[in-house]
């Protein structure tokens, strides 16, 4: 059983460097995450949350602790050993997996940082390479690895600027000929059919129409239905519901360029004053990049959301507008926003004079606790519409 | 769901020799090992190098459910091999169903996290030196007795350091030539002994201190 332990202010929970297993979560005080940016130019300092996990990466990777956890005021935190944490992920897959899409949107990040300084393959180097891995298996006598190879890209890069190579190679194999040695230079040949592609691409599509833009539509495109039941759609790792109870996510986030670029608070806040000064297309392009570097501070990204969705109505873009009211709802099913967001898409709906869809959405929104006013008028619409049915 | 069940929705079996997925190809699923042994292995330079040797109930190829990048590596049956794969499709139905291995992608990102970022920390040092130095930490760190480590010999070539260090084989070899000049390692064709780690603690120390802000 996870044990609850007391920590003074001005304590520390773990330095930096040392070798723990514990897992902790923040149950009451004050608790500080200092790091060290991954430039190792400046130290981060970040508080934890109610309910946060921290010390979980290290523990379980089983690597020193990255950050130093300092107490700022009296503080209580529950105390996991390793194989305590593991029988709780066990038993809570759903905060397991709220974790697992956490630590993917920060490997992501460190990963596609360590591609762009190495400034390693685009999809086109990507397939050249496959190509030549191919070549090398054929060469060495590996030649049910080269067709492989040979297959994977006509598969995947059917217009390729190497078709007409990997075509001939592969019949080569199946002829069981040796490894042709007249083929060019393969990195001239990607450049010159690339060249050459390029220039068909551009007379092609000057032919084609102009694309039909949806804000032009004065009606509304509503989607097929209201998201999905919050159970059902589980496909997507992007729509998991938050954790059952009071969990919260691991959050620290200790990754940091050192680029002068905005917090994603300070994005959000733009996108506000954008909003108030009736700016919507610049508030959307905050929100916008705000929402994106939110993807490991769910209250943020929620009220993100919210708010494209609200611009969107003002930018009468209905159709956008139910999207992010939808992917609210089904991403935070119990949010702070929840409510809000079902009035809000109650609203268009009845617009656009779906009485049946908007009432059934604000009889669900008054049924959200509290029952204060504005639970209240969402149940008077509600009826109100049902009446008019 | 039973594993029987689960097999039969999910599994797939690959005979000896036979390759489950070629370095560069695009791919968007990752696998389990339920039975038999699979190698992991990278063209380097017209050789073919062997990775690594998975088996019954490692993970592999599990980058793929991130995002849609080149596979790294091949990975090739060396015997019999049977295996669940996971898409983005069936991954949350799969996790809800196998705790087990929910936790145990948690375990396997959480050490990625940390040697990409370790790794990111040696690219962005800005010298030959430090660079070097730091591959050489990086890989004692993992090592339970690194904080006493002296004398320390590396199973690694120096296409091996250029490769983490981001840079080319020529400029590693004349930094690691010139240490083996004045003796503070020895260079062998399969391994690099390096005489006192602690020169290269402090190389790497200092650089990070003049660096920071």
């Amino acid at each position: 059983m996870p044990i609850t332990r007391n920590y003074s202010a001005g304590s520390i929970v773990y330095f930096a460097g040392d070798i723990g297993e514990d897992v902790y979560v923040m149950q009451k005080g004050r608790i500080s995450l200092i790091s060290t940016s991954l430039d190792q130019k400046d130290d981060i300092k970040e508080d934890v949350r109610k309910g946060e996990f921290f010390g979980v990466k290290s523990a379980l990777g089983r690597y020193p602790r990255e950050e130093t956890a300092q107490v700022l005021a009296d503080s209580q935190v529950l105390v996991f050993k390793l194989a305590e944490f593991e029988q709780f992920g066990q038993k809570n897959t759903r905060i397991v997996l709220q974790m697992l899409k956490v630590f993917s949107s920060q490997l992501r990040r460190v990963h596609k940082a360590v591609r762009e300084f190495l400034g390693e393959h685009g999809a086109s180097e990507a397939s050249m390479e496959l190509v030549r891995v191919g070549e090398y298996y054929y060469k060495a006598g590996k030649t049910d690895y080269a067709l492989y190879a040979f297959a994977a890209y006509q598969k995947n890069f059917p217009a390729g600027p190497l078709t007409e190579r990997v075509r001939r190679l592969a019949q080569s194999v199946k002829e069981g000929a040796a490894f042709p040695l007249d083929l060019p230079d393969i990195n001239e040949e990607v450049q010159r059919n690339e060249v050459a592609q390029r220039t068909g691409q551009m007379m092609s599509r000057a032919e084609q129409q102009p694309v039909d833009d949806y804000a032009h539509h004065a009606d509304l495109d509503m989607p097929s239905d209201i998201p999905p039941a919050l159970d059902a759609d589980m496909g997507d790792m992007g729509d998991l519901p938050p954790p059952a109870g009071d969990f919260d996510l691991p959050m620290p986030d200790d990754f940091d360029m050192g680029t002068p670029a905005k917090t994603p608070a300070q994005l959000y806040s733009d996108g506000l004053s954008a909003f108030a000064n009736h700016q919507f297309d610049e508030a959307l392009a905050a929100y916008q990049q705000a929402l994106e570097a939110a993807a490991s501070d769910p209250a943020l990204h929620e009220k993100c959301l919210f708010e494209l969705g609200r611009t969107y109505v003002k930018k009468a873009n209905a159709k956008s507008a139910v999207e992010k009211f939808s992917e609210l709802l089904r991403t935070y099913a119990q949010g702070a926003l929840t409510r809000k967001a079902m009035i809000q898409l109650a609203e268009i709906y009845e617009r656009a004079r779906d009485n049946a869809r908007a009432a059934s959405l604000y009889e669900k929104a008054s049924r959200i606790p509290p029952q204060d006013k504005e639970a209240n008028i969402a149940l008077q619409k509600a009826n109100q519409l049902k009446g008019q049915k | 769901m039973t594993g029987g069940g689960l097999f039969n929705k999910f599994g797939k079996q690959y005979n000896t020799g036979e390759i489950i997925f070629c370095e560069f190809e695009p791919g968007n699923s990752f696998y389990l090992i339920q039975t038999g042994r699979v190698k992991i292995s990278k063209v380097v330079k017209d050789k073919e190098k062997t990775m690594d040797i998975l088996s019954v109930g490692d993970i592999f190829g599990e980058m793929a459910i991130l995002e849609e990048q080149p596979r790294s590596a091949t990975a090739t049956a060396i015997e019999p091999v049977t295996v669940l794969h996971f898409d983005r499709d069936n991954f949350v139905s799969m996790m809800m169903s196998q705790p087990q291995l929910a936790f145990k992608l948690l375990v396997v990102f959480s050490k990625r996290i940390y040697d990409a970022k370790r790794r990111l920390m040696i690219l962005l040092l800005d010298d030959i030196q430090s660079k070097i130095s730091d591959v050489f930490l990086m890989l004692a760190e993992k090592e339970p007795t690194y904080a006493h480590m002296r004398e320390v010999s590396f199973p690694v070539t120096m296409d091996d350091v250029a490769n983490w260090a981001g840079t080319s084989v020529d400029q590693v070899s004349e930094q690691l030539n010139h240490w083996a000049k004045v003796g503070k390692v020895e260079l062998y064709s399969d391994r690099i002994f390096v005489r006192n780690l602690a020169d290269f603690k402090r190389i790497v120390a200092q650089k990070r201190k003049t660096e920071k802000r």
